[in-house]
């Protein structure tokens, strides 16, 4: 049949990344199509491609035969393509009807609003995804799932050919996600194509024709779904053979936990959360994207506020309300994002290092002023030990490489005098050398006694520093790996084949 | 219709909240109620001049001076901006009045200056999107500028507004007992509220207060929005000139000092937030009877009127706590009953 929409050798190069090398794929009407691939295959950049939020470096996009360039969503739109994004583009303090026409208002004679026909469109839409409340109610309101069905809602009630739906049941429960495969199963017999991205394999099977997998930007084949198991599908992601894997639930606990977590749960994002960390020992935690890895980190170092559970150090219950009382406690954080929660771009790599330090043993007034010299002979420490490449201490840290940055951000973990790291990301975005000297970093503070938490997306760094690997899904624990067991296999495996649907 | 039993009784469960959070929405105006019927008690009880006919009338008409400009302000607030150049777009504006009115007919005044004000605003709205200067620092630059072009413009003199009895009936005639002046704050007031509420610009207006990322997203053209905002705050600036000079019957080049800081004052005390996203318009009203009462009631007292300058200051700091208090108790609220 005659695709509707074909994507053709679509390469996408950003700086120092090839996101995408000559990706085909095509969708057909009355096709669910879905396309997979791990973290950083490339699959959100196709995507965003076809929703005209990037444009290609090179190859083209072909809807019903023509050859079409969109500059922005809003032409994308227009062509008939809809798409429900994994972050979502919705106006808090409207209602949830004036978000689904945001833009595309409907009016009466006057030029008003026609509030009818916008409030019972949208009901008949909330209605169709299941969703209980009234239109009018304010956006800001709604639970995360409720957010996210909103978001369909918005990409249900315009016109068009081809649906995109990328990660749409991330924040659902699972009477929500059948509601939308329901839905799904409508637009599929009404001829639209839709293309379908998840993490959840099992999800693929109930819904999807065809399976497309991208590996590292490359498209790796299409296959109908019967020619498919999970097994097959993980190989293909994985690009090799799937080892067998068991998997090991509860910890042995040794010694007395450095840090010990008991039953903590976050509204919409950790649920029922219980670990034990020691001092010398590496932790990692694995799962994918809305497997609320981040938010468990963030809660440690009171960024979340739990709404149950308990968290102890060194024994004693802690009540951390704020970062403050987490350095206090002799926490550590090293955030996810290095630009948008970690560098002062506009200050020196030494302001940078020694921004926020403990300072017990100084007096009045060495607290009161900054004492120049000592903190050089700070920073130097610092700068050997990690071998941060700066030519000066006086260097603003926007100018220096990604991984000097972190290496820079990393030293603060040093100055901090923490026991207990929290590490988010430790190299992303960092050369394969300075990654090594990252690791080995990570292993040292370990070795000096120290409990590190390390939260990754890159599965083979997790494999390497781990002590013990703790893997998420959609919330929960899915499993704790010890030693030998810690594979990327097994790692894949727990994250992906044992999600589970249920997340009330 | 028994089908529907199950999914009714989550229906009210979810609706529970929402019947909370409105009647918190409600109450957003109701701090500057409550002081406002404090000041009126108090008032009437300590100096019984304060509640005559007079003084009220006296009250309501600088209420509605201020109020329109304040509602200019809330729709720019709601967008999630500030427009300082109002206090001397209004001195200007109350000039060029004065002066038309020797020149031509009172329509022509009326439309002469308020198309001065508009044309304001615009250039305002074409020196944030098109300069991409931020809000705050081209209507603090305009601000300047205009109080300039006043003092300029009236060579550092005042001027008496004389022998023109229509243009002071603009401030003195009553419909129904209803001063003048406060019919039209309330019609401005009305055709803004239908304007925010009920039309597609006025839900982009929130929509970018809210949310600027997603009204991209969305396609929404903010920029075009923004510049209509300017030109709708320079206009109801320019007609509290018009009000203001018609009050006064005299003008000078320092006329609506300070009164940016009133607009703001008076928007925030009436439940509109300073993040942006939505604005309370009838609020704004309460907000500047409030304002006016207090200016009023310190006046009879015999305070100096440097206090007053002490009182805005305070009133300002208040309404932005209140404001913070409000927005961090409806989250506590929301996120307590989404579990």
């Amino acid at each position: 049949m005659e695709p509707i929409l074909k994507a053709q050798r679509i390469t996408k190069q950003f700086p120092g990344v090839l996101a995408l090398d000559n990706v085909d794929l095509e969708l057909i009407p009355g096709e669910v199509h879905a396309l997979v691939g791990e973290n950083g295959a490339g699959k959100s950049t196709l995507i965003k491609i076809m929703a005209g939020q990037y444009q290609p470096t090179s190859g083209t996009l072909i809807m019903y035969g023509q050859p079409v360039h969109f500059d922005n969503p809003i032409q994308s739109q227009a062509a008939g393509i809809s798409v429900i994004n994994q972050e979502f583009n919705l106006i808090p303090q409207l209602s949830i009807a004036e978000n689904i026409f945001l833009g595309r208002e409907p009016r009466r004679i006057t030029g008003l609003i026609d509030w009818k026909t916008i409030n019972q469109r949208s009901a008949d839409v909330l209605r169709e995804l299941g969703l209980n409340v009234s239109p009018k109610l304010r956006v800001e309101y709604l639970s995360v799932g409720d957010l996210q069905l909103v978001e369909v809602a918005k990409a249900l009630s315009q016109d068009f050919r081809v649906m995109i739906m990328d990660e749409p049941t991330a924040a659902l429960s699972s009477a929500e996600v059948e509601r939308l495969f329901e839905i799904i199963e409508k637009l599929r017999k009404r001829g639209a194509a839709v293309l379908y991205v998840s993490h959840r394999l099992s999800e693929v099977f109930r819904i999807a024709d065809r399976v497309s997998v991208l590996r590292d930007g490359q498209h790796v084949g299409t296959h109908p779904i019967e020619e498919l198991t999970e097994n097959k599908i993980i190989t293909l992601m994985l690009g090799r053979e799937l080892a067998a894997y068991t998997v090991e639930k509860g910890a042995a606990v040794e010694a007395e936990p450095a840090l010990s977590v008991r039953n903590l749960s976050v509204p919409g994002s950790i649920q029922d959360i219980s670990l034990d960390l020691h001092y010398g020992e590496v932790l990692g935690i694995a799962g994918l994207i809305g497997s609320g890895r981040s938010e468990l980190m963030r809660t440690l170092f009171g960024l979340l506020t739990p709404s149950s559970g308990e968290i102890y150090i060194d024994g004693r219950e802690v009540n951390i309300r704020n970062p403050m009382q987490a350095l206090q406690k002799g926490l550590f954080f090293l955030p996810e994002d290095r630009k948008l929660e970690g560098i002062f771009p506009d200050l020196s790599v030494l302001d940078n290092l020694l921004l926020k330090r403990p300072r017990p043993e100084e007096n009045f007034l060495s607290r009161l002023f900054i004492a120049r010299s000592a903190e050089r002979q700070r920073y130097e420490e610092i700068r050997d030990a990690l071998s941060v490449r700066a030519h000066s201490a006086a260097q603003l840290i926007s100018t220096l490489s990604g991984g000097n940055q972190q290496k820079a951000l990393l030293g603060r973990a040093l100055v901090s005098q923490a026991r207990i790291m929290l590490l988010n990301e430790p190299s992303r975005g960092v050369d394969v050398g300075t990654k090594v000297e990252i690791h080995g970093l990570i292993r040292r503070m370990a070795q000096e006694h120290h409990a590190v938490i390390v939260s990754s997306s890159d599965v083979p760094e997790l494999v390497k520093i781990s002590d013990r690997c703790l893997v998420l899904s959609a919330g929960h624990i899915a499993g704790l790996l010890h030693g030998a067991q810690i594979s990327e296999d097994n790692i894949l495996a727990c994250a992906v084949a044992h999600t589970t649907l249920e997340v009330s | 219709m028994q089908t529907q039993a199950s999914s009714s009784t989550t229906l009210t469960e979810r609706q529970q909240l929402p019947l909370i959070l409105r009647s918190l929405q409600i109450f957003e105006s109701l701090g500057v109620v409550a002081l406002l019927l404090i000041v009126l008690v108090v008032m009437s009880i300590s100096n019984p001049v304060y509640v005559n006919y007079n003084n009220l009338n006296n009250i309501i008409i600088t209420a509605s001076i201020i109020a329109v400009t304040g509602l200019g302000m809330t729709l720019a607030i709601a967008m999630g901006d500030l427009d300082l150049s109002v206090g001397s777009n209004q001195a200007l504006s109350a000039c060029i009045a004065a002066d038309l009115l020797t020149k031509t007919s009172l329509p022509l005044t009326i439309a002469g200056t308020l198309s001065l004000g508009l044309g304001i605003g615009l250039i305002n709205g074409i020196i944030i999107t098109r300069l991409r200067v931020p809000a705050f620092v081209a209507t603090l630059g305009m601000m300047s500028i205009l109080r300039g072009a006043a003092l300029l413009y009236t060579d550092g003199q005042s001027f008496l507004i004389m022998g023109y009895d229509n243009f002071a009936r603009l401030n003195s005639a009553k419909v129904l007992g209803i001063p003048m002046p406060f019919i039209i704050a309330l019609a401005i007031l009305i055709i803004f509220y239908i304007l925010l509420r009920h039309t597609p610009f006025g839900r982009h207006v929130c929509a970018i207060g809210g949310n600027e990322q997603a009204a991209r997203a969305t396609g929404l053209k903010i920029a075009k929005t923004r510049v209509m905002v300017f030109g709708l705050v320079g206009m109801s600036a320019a007609m509290s000139g018009i009000m203001l000079a018609a009050q006064l019957l005299f003008v000078d080049g320092t006329l609506g000092a300070g009164l940016e800081l009133q607009a703001i004052a008076v928007t925030v005390l009436g439940g509109t937030s300073l993040a942006g996203g939505s604005g309370n318009l009838p609020g704004t009203l309460l907000g500047a009877i409030l304002i006016a009462s207090i200016n009023s009631a310190l006046n009879i007292l015999k305070v100096p009127p440097f206090y007053q300058y002490m009182a805005l200051g305070l009133l300002l700091i208040l309404a932005l706590t209140l404001d913070t208090i409000r927005r961090a108790v409806i989250k506590r609220v929301v996120t307590e009953s989404v579990r």
